[in-house]
């Protein structure tokens, strides 16, 4: 298909010279990246779509060979966002060189290293705590523990897993005459100001809902929690712990957050097996908890208004 | 003879075969068979029908499982019975043992006119549905000669009240 003018005589195709796209990473707040962890890279190339030009071949080259990539080729437009998990067995600082049709373009640095701050916590430590709160919620269906009564000591023994301190929090055997600590949890504000005392709490939230000075209920919450959390979280990449009760302490449980990525945060509530809601959307944690104070309303309004919090550390 | 004999022997090693097969097969449907800790066929009554006691003669104060309470929760085939048994307790100097360990069984009874005190003649009791606690059967630090029932839920003594097995300060 062919036009000309006083000029000359064109034809359409492919331009002469095509500007390379650049590839950066989507996520700003991803200033460091621990080791050890497989996290999802979020990559952006820049640009957009042009009608002519097609996809690129885009090949990520690692600076280090500790430094593992999942996938390492892509076709992808101008204006995708492409995905790999990375990971990294040791602190470092390293590069990732992108070439663009062969050629290269430019290079993402990535720093590898663990957070300095002592409430971060990472994959070994959060697995303790979750494969302990799985087998809190067999033993709970076995009818061994009335009611809702095992709440408190899953959550006790959920946070030593996670701290690996056997000494300090309630164990299984828990009677001294059968090998245990002989831990009592008299309630979550008790046991907190143990695990203060021990040097494992960094901060606390309160949260109270609409309803705290009424028997309504609660249509609300009084203050954001996600706004709180947030607070606590800037510049740490990893997971974070809450030990936490709900309504008046009738309820005790475990919050797990996490923030490897902090452009896509996600939640989990752990519990003996009553709530158990696991990988929520972050950004909706207000409405969950509102949801779950609004759930134990219906049982026993006159408790269904706080949350009490205590953000877990290291010593 | 020689065929008889052989005949013998093949029985024999059939019938070994079947018996040890049987075995098998009682043994892995043992371990399937789940157990319900809160099962009521489990225990016998020693006292009335709040204490009773295991195979291993250990004691339980049996208490209604409250958890049928709250309808939204999906329950196990052991969360649907209708009571818990209660083999650990609290006493105020926070050690935690077991009822056998300290419950007098011949005194112990309910406190009359309460829901969950219980009395026996060395100590005062309560069984906490709520908040949560562990243990929550406890020993409360109340003067076992001169408490008074105020209502069902509280009693008292001459510098103490308790609200709900919690002490009102």
């Amino acid at each position: 298909m062919e036009t000309s003018n006083i000029f000359g005589t064109y034809s359409a195709s492919r331009p002469a010279t095509i500007d390379l796209p650049i590839v950066t990473l989507e996520c700003q707040k991803l200033t460091y990246i621990p080791p050890n962890q497989r996290v999802l890279l979020f990559l952006k190339v820049s640009g957009s779509s042009g009608l002519f030009e097609g996809k690129h071949s885009i090949d990520l080259i690692a600076s280090n060979n500790k430094i593992i990539l999942s996938t390492v080729n892509f076709k992808a437009e101008k204006g995708w966002i492409i995905q790999t998990h990375i990971e990294c067995a040791e602190s470092l600082n390293g590069s990732i060189q992108v070439k663009i049709d062969g050629k290269n373009s430019n290079v993402i640095n990535l720093i590898f290293r663990n957070s300095t701050s002592k409430d971060v916590f990472y994959e070994a430590a959060v697995k303790r705590l979750l494969d302990d709160y799985e087998r809190s919620v067999i033993f709970n269906r076995t009818g061994a523990v009335v009611g809702n009564g095992y709440c408190i000591t899953s959550a006790d023994k959920g946070v030593g897993a996670l701290l690996n301190d056997s000494i300090n929090f309630y164990s299984e055997p828990n009677l001294k005459s059968q090998g245990g600590n002989g831990i009592r949890t008299v309630s979550s504000t008790q046991r907190a100001a143990v695990f203060k005392s021990l040097g494992y709490v960094d901060s606390e939230i309160t949260i109270r809902s609409n309803n705290y000075n009424t028997e309504s209920q609660p249509t609300r919450l009084e203050t954001s929690l996600k706004s709180a959390i947030e607070a606590q979280m800037i510049d740490k990449i990893g997971y974070h712990v809450y030990y936490f009760s709900m309504h008046g302490e009738y309820h005790v449980l475990t919050l797990l957050i996490n923030n490897i990525n902090p452009c896509k945060v996600t939640y989990s509530i752990l519990d003996q097996g009553y709530v158990g809601e696991k990988n929520l959307d972050f950004e909706a944690i207000n409405s969950k908890f509102l949801e779950l104070l609004q759930k134990f309303w219906s049982n026993k309004p006159k408790h269904a208004k706080n949350i009490l919090m205590w953000k877990i550390k290291t010593k | 003879m020689s065929f008889v004999k052989n005949s013998i022997i093949l029985y024999l090693i059939f019938f070994a075969l079947i018996l040890s097969c049987n075995k098998v097969n009682k043994s892995s449907s043992t371990k399937t068979k789940s157990v319900c800790k809160n099962d009521i066929s489990l225990y016998s009554p020693i006292k009335g029908t709040t204490l009773y006691k295991d195979a291993h003669s250990k004691i339980y104060l049996k208490v209604k499982n409250n958890i049928l309470d709250n309808s939204t929760i999906t329950l196990s085939e052991c969360q649907k019975l209708p009571f818990g048994f209660i083999n650990d307790v609290a006493l105020i100097d926070d050690t935690v043992t077991t009822l056998e360990e300290i419950v007098d069984i011949k005194s112990f009874s309910r406190i009359s006119g309460t829901n969950h005190y219980y009395t026996d003649k060395n100590r005062v009791f309560y069984y906490r549905t709520a908040p949560v606690t562990y243990p929550n059967f406890y020993e409360i630090e109340i003067n076992k000669t001169e408490f008074r029932i105020i209502d069902s839920i509280t009693i008292s003594d001459k510098s103490k009240v308790y609200v709900n097995g919690i002490l009102k300060i």
